[in-house]
């Protein structure tokens, strides 16, 4: 991966890649802590695992 | 927006048009069976999804 500027067959470039992926990452991040506090939720109001 | 664990180098080998609707559809799909299997499942789930029913109120007559 020397070359920066480099199109690999998807399309993309690394930084393009980086980039994208840093997305899915956050996106990711944001879906789990929103599972996190309808778990919780759940947890407290419903009979789930009493 | 970083590439924080390294493993940005899939989107080079992998299309994102292919592999970005596999993840966000198995996400779906895995979020879909387990509602599935708690409404078959469980007595609770269904009746919460029914939502307010009122407790059927007990009618007495008063004979005097």
């Amino acid at each position: 991966m020397a070359d920066p500027n480099k199109v690999y067959p998807t399309g993309l470039t690394l930084a393009e890649a980086e980039e994208l992926h840093g997305h899915v990452i956050n996106g990711t991040r944001v879906f789990g802590a929103i599972a996190v506090v309808a778990h919780i939720l759940s947890y407290v109001y419903s009979p789930w695992l009493h | 927006m970083a590439d924080v664990d390294g493993q940005a180098g899939i989107w080079l080998v992998v299309p994102p048009k292919v592999g970005l609707p596999l993840f966000l559809g198995t996400v779906t799909l895995i979020a879909v069976l387990v509602h599935a299997a708690l409404l078959s499942h469980t007595g609770w789930y269904p009746k919460y999804w029914e939502g307010g029913k009122k407790v059927a109120q007990i009618e007495t007559t008063v004979v005097s």
